[in-house]
């Protein structure tokens, strides 16, 4: 892993193409400005991760549970409640 | 098209149905082809089942069921890489986890979503503050309060 100093204003470059801007920083926050190709999709780290953890939890949890189907009919019974209601206000 | 899966068995699919999502799903970038079937008739569950890996299947609710203020903002190289030229084409999925086997929730970060024209999907995330990965859809705690007299 590559690590170095920068101060606001300064930027790295990764590759030809992506740029990282130290727009400001504050205490422990650092405001970054990211310049890259359309078709690089930038996210937080942490964003992805989680979506991956659920995407895993979701794939155990509907294998594995066994009182899915109750589940499945009370939930398919508070989205009916919700529709009513929703058609009566 | 035959296919083995986990829970039904050996079913039969339109081969005409089957949604792509070439860089596969976070954390199951090796799935690439999927199927949607229906949990029961009429209800809002459906199985999001992956068509080369029988055991792996999701739950998944179009989220504008349950959440009906619900937005997705696609990027525009979003949309033109799956080649989405109108929002109706747009199909959404939300995948739904169970926790602690009591309580369902469905993930609004990390919708799916699918070229109904094309079958092409992925797996888009959305930035910032406003949806998390776990929206509660029921629960067995609701279901208590709802019914004070048992």
């Amino acid at each position: 892993m590559l690590i170095l100093t920068r101060r606001v204003g300064q930027a790295i470059k990764i590759g030809d193409e992506i740029e990282i801007t130290v727009v400001q920083v504050s205490g422990d926050q650092v405001r970054l400005g990211v310049t890259a190709p359309r078709n690089v999709r930038v996210h937080r780290t942490e964003v992805l991760e989680q979506i991956a953890q659920e995407n895993v939890l979701a794939a155990q949890s509907s294998a594995e549970t066994e009182n899915i189907e109750r589940l499945l009919g009370k939930s398919a019974k508070e989205k009916k409640k919700r529709d009513s209601s929703g058609e009566s206000s | 098209m035959v296919i083995q899966t986990a829970r039904f068995g050996e079913i039969d699919i339109d081969p005409e149905g089957i949604i792509n999502i070439e860089e596969g799903l976070l954390g199951f970038p090796e799935e690439n082809r999927f199927c949607l079937l229906e949990t029961k008739p009429g209800s809002p569950f459906r199985w999001f089942q992956a068509v080369d890996r029988g055991e792996l299947a999701f739950l998944v609710i179009n989220p504008y069921d349950f959440f009906s203020d619900y937005e997705i903002f696609l990027e525009d190289e979003v949309a033109e890489e799956m080649m989405l030229a109108k929002p109706e084409d747009a199909a959404v999925l939300a995948l739904v986890s169970i926790q602690d086997a009591e309580s369902l929730t469905a993930n609004l970060v990390g919708p799916v979503v699918v070229n109904t024209r094309t079958g092409k999907g992925m797996q888009v995330v959305l930035d910032g503050e406003r949806y998390s990965t776990r929206h509660l859809i029921a629960s067995q705690e609701q279901d208590a309060a709802a019914s004070p007299a048992a």
